[in-house]
């Protein structure tokens, strides 16, 4: 207010006529600049793709997304969004591939990959989708299917086996089914995993071990930690994250003869004695400081960088952090429960978002055709080490040979998926499951914890 | 007809209103239109992809009253604002008080205790994270050197919030000084002088001179700063989501998070906004009433 009386005194003064006329001009001129640049701030550029004026079939219904009597439309020269959360460096071998695909392919396509944390896409795409500024493709996890399908967010991708080349029989069954939801393919693979033990050979000599036995057993896992643990260091021998990491408890419950869900999918099985001991082990390794307490996984991922952690579960993606950062690392399969050996097994596959219209998604499917051929698969299977989903790769001799990726297709044989057909299964993990590892890591009492736990399961599966 | 135009705007009391129209139209675009539109959907059952939507009458506020993470989320919010308002302003006006003068000394170090505040949370939360790593942070490591050992700051439960609002106060009290220094300088001179003429000690100038003098910018800091922390959100956003166990999750993060992740639920999000703006507007009204107005009586 004192402002707008200093420029009223200042106007009533002494100021001639052609002054006041200039600065009254000069105002309304700037209140039109500086409206049109709020409306021009309002108006930012979405994230859709963009099409040459050569191409034709402009058609943008495609609620369907299958293929009727129209003229099939052309990808040529068409440049489409891509987001995924590739923010390793496995995303700078995706942004190889991508920009390769650019360069080569023949129709002129063009994608433009945008990579962010995956918290950051989730809570992106939702208005983005609703906003129709959502890109034309992106890559997302088995979980989230069921919620991007129900929402109608993403298009159904049934008929890209008969639009594409790509061969179905070369798919191993389990990775497309994981990507179906009512009967239709919601995406296509592009790559799967499980979670493996990764261990630090340096930290396993320091501490008397032969680096080329890792544990196989979660209690020869506490005794390594034991050994491997130098609070003089600050070495630690086990790393178990409380958030923001692959749900490796999941895979101790149900080693340990340990249930979570029902077979329906529609009640908590939490509550029962394996999971209470397992939760009891968990809490023991971190009393006896053999793990830090109340870590994130980017925390643990430091201190692996940093040669200050003997063993964490992670996924494949952990391979070129490692080799990068000069560590000398082993990976082993998972280590056995008491009953068995069990690891989530996830897929992450390729969606084309609601609102894209048929020439962006006839340019997807031209991506998504050349990243499934046994050349870019094996590519990637090779340089980061994940396991291969195409019966193709998987007979490659020069994939078979590799050590890493030998010990990645364990998936095959103790990867179980987890929550398939629910909407809430990303939620279970980081609403009640993490919580409740947090709490316990904290030092609150297994059995509470584990009752409250799986109340919330229930009260989540209750809204499906 | 132009010519009668500019004479009806040529006047000196309605040119002020051409400069302030393009501030009125960003409030009305981004404050006034988002804050109608939140408390229509806040009764509403909406989530974010419009895949279903009802009205909802009361259900969500109802729900809110009723959800145990909300009145947590409420608690941490208040404990935030008790402790961090206070000791903002506190340290923001020793420090004003020290730096006032015009000798270099006095400028140089203004300008580094304003320095945080031009700094963006988001930078300042990343390096307070790596600062303050239980495990490869280096203020961990130099306590552990000097004995203090097994500190976690951010992940610890009880220490968390306190070492959010230490952040925070860290990032903002320079903003509170630079406006408190304004003040102070504004200050006669001939007050301090009269005083010192009748044996008034240092502490007593600044108690019965400095502190009164200021006390509406002692308000207004008051007030935004209050507001401010009621709206905590990017500092935990960055730091600990929340965590650990909840201890630091505010009401925006709350909001946000049941907004824009699982279960996208937009109606319960707007209703829970609804209900802060209702405590923000219950707590800053009689502040500003007892502040402002009193002084214009």
């Amino acid at each position: 207010m004192l402002f707008v009386q200093r420029f009223e005194t200042c106007i009533a003064g002494r100021m001639e006529v052609v002054m006041k006329k200039t600065k009254t001009i000069m105002a309304i001129l700037l209140s039109v600049i500086m409206i049109a640049g709020v409306l021009t701030g309002c108006n930012s550029k979405a994230p859709v793709s963009t099409k040459d004026n050569n191409s034709d079939n402009q058609t943008t219904d495609s609620s369907s997304g299958k293929g009727d009597q129209k003229e099939e439309p052309s990808a040529k020269g068409v440049t489409i969004q891509f987001w995924n959360a590739f923010t390793g460096s496995d995303g700078d071998v995706l942004r190889e591939i991508v920009n390769r695909f650019n360069n080569e392919n023949e129709d002129g396509i063009k994608i433009e990959m945008d990579i962010m944390p995956g918290a950051t896409l989730a809570e992106k795409l939702a208005p983005a989708i609703t906003t129709g500024t959502a890109p034309a493709m992106i890559l997302a996890g088995n979980m989230d299917v069921v919620q991007y399908s129900k929402t109608g967010s993403i298009l159904p991708m049934s008929d890209f086996f008969d639009v594409t080349k790509a061969d179905k029989s070369d798919f191993v069954a389990a990775s497309l089914e994981s990507l179906q939801y009512d009967g239709e393919q919601m995406m296509i693979p592009m790559q799967w995993f499980t979670q493996y033990l990764y261990y630090n050979k340096d930290l396993f000599e320091a501490a008397g071990l032969n680096s080329e036995i890792p544990p196989v057993t979660w209690e020869e896992v506490r005794e390594f930690a034991k050994k491997i643990t130098n609070p003089d260091k600050n070495v630690f021998g086990v790393g178990l994250p409380v958030g923001g990491a692959v749900p490796w408890f999941g895979s101790l419950f149900l080693s340990n003869g340990g249930e979570i869900l029902d077979v329906a999918n529609k009640k908590s099985l939490l509550d029962n004695e394996a999971n209470f001991k397992s939760l009891q082990f968990v809490q023991e390794i971190v009393n006896s400081g053999y793990s830090p307490k109340g870590s994130t996984g980017a925390d643990l991922d430091n201190l692996m960088m940093a040669d200050q952690l003997g063993m964490v579960v992670n996924g494949p993606w952990m391979v070129n952090g490692l080799k990068e950062n000069e560590i000398n690392f082993g990976v082993a399969p998972l280590p056995a429960g008491t009953k068995s050996t069990v690891g989530i097994a996830e897929v992450t596959g390729f969606a084309i978002t609601k609102g894209t219209s048929e020439e962006e998604k006839a340019a997807a499917y031209k991506f998504i055709e050349f990243w499934n051929t046994t050349d870019t698969c094996k590519e990637w299977s090779i340089r980061n080490g994940f396991p291969p989903y195409l019966k193709s790769v998987a007979e490659d001799s020069e994939v078979q040979a590799d050590p890493i990726v030998s010990v990645f297709s364990a998936v095959k044989d103790y990867g179980q998926s987890f929550g398939t057909g629910l909407a809430s299964a990303a939620t279970i993990n980081n609403d009640a499951l993490f919580p409740m590892i947090e709490n316990v890591i904290a030092g609150n009492d297994c059995q509470d914890e584990l009752t409250k736990a799986s109340a919330k399961i229930d009260e989540l599966l209750a809204t499906e | 007809m132009l010519k009668r135009i500019g004479a009806y705007w040529n006047k000196p009391s309605k040119a002020a209103y051409l400069f302030l129209f393009p501030s009125l139209i960003t409030l009305f675009l981004f404050a006034v239109i988002p804050l109608c539109g939140a408390i229509i959907i806040g009764f509403m059952d909406l989530d974010i992809y419009f895949s279903k939507s009802g009205f909802a009458g009361f259900n969500n506020f109802i729900k809110a009253l009723t959800d145990e993470r909300f009145w947590n989320a409420l608690k941490n919010t208040a404990v935030f604002a008790l402790i961090e308002v206070p000791l903002q302003i506190l340290i923001g006006l020793l420090v004003a008080n020290a730096v006032a003068t015009t000798s270099f000394f006095s400028k140089f170090s203004r300008t580094i205790f304003f320095l945080p505040v031009v700094c963006s949370m988001a930078a300042v939360g990343i390096m307070w994270s790596i600062l303050f790593d239980g495990t490869i942070g280096f203020i961990p490591y130099v306590l552990k050197q000097i004995g203090i050992e097994g500190l976690a700051f951010f992940r610890d439960p009880k220490m968390a919030m306190g070492t959010v609002i230490s952040m925070t106060v860290w990032k903002n009290f320079g903003y509170t000084m630079s406006i408190l220094v304004v003040g102070i300088q504004s200050i006669s001179t001939s007050y301090y002088e009269a005083a010192k003429i009748d044996g008034a000690s240092k502490l007593n100038r600044f108690f019965y001179i400095t502190i009164p003098c200021l006390a509406p910018n002692l308000g207004f800091c008051l007030i935004t700063n209050l507001i401010g922390s009621l709206q905590v959100f990017d500092q935990v956003y960055v730091t600990t989501q929340g965590g650990p166990q909840y201890k630091t999750e505010t009401l925006v993060q709350y909001i946000y998070k049941t907004g824009f992740s699982h279960p996208f639920e937009l109606g319960y999000a707007s209703s829970m906004s609804v209900l802060l703006l209702i405590f923000i507007l219950l707590l800053s009204f009689p502040l500003y009433k007892k502040v402002f107005m009193q002084k214009e009586m």
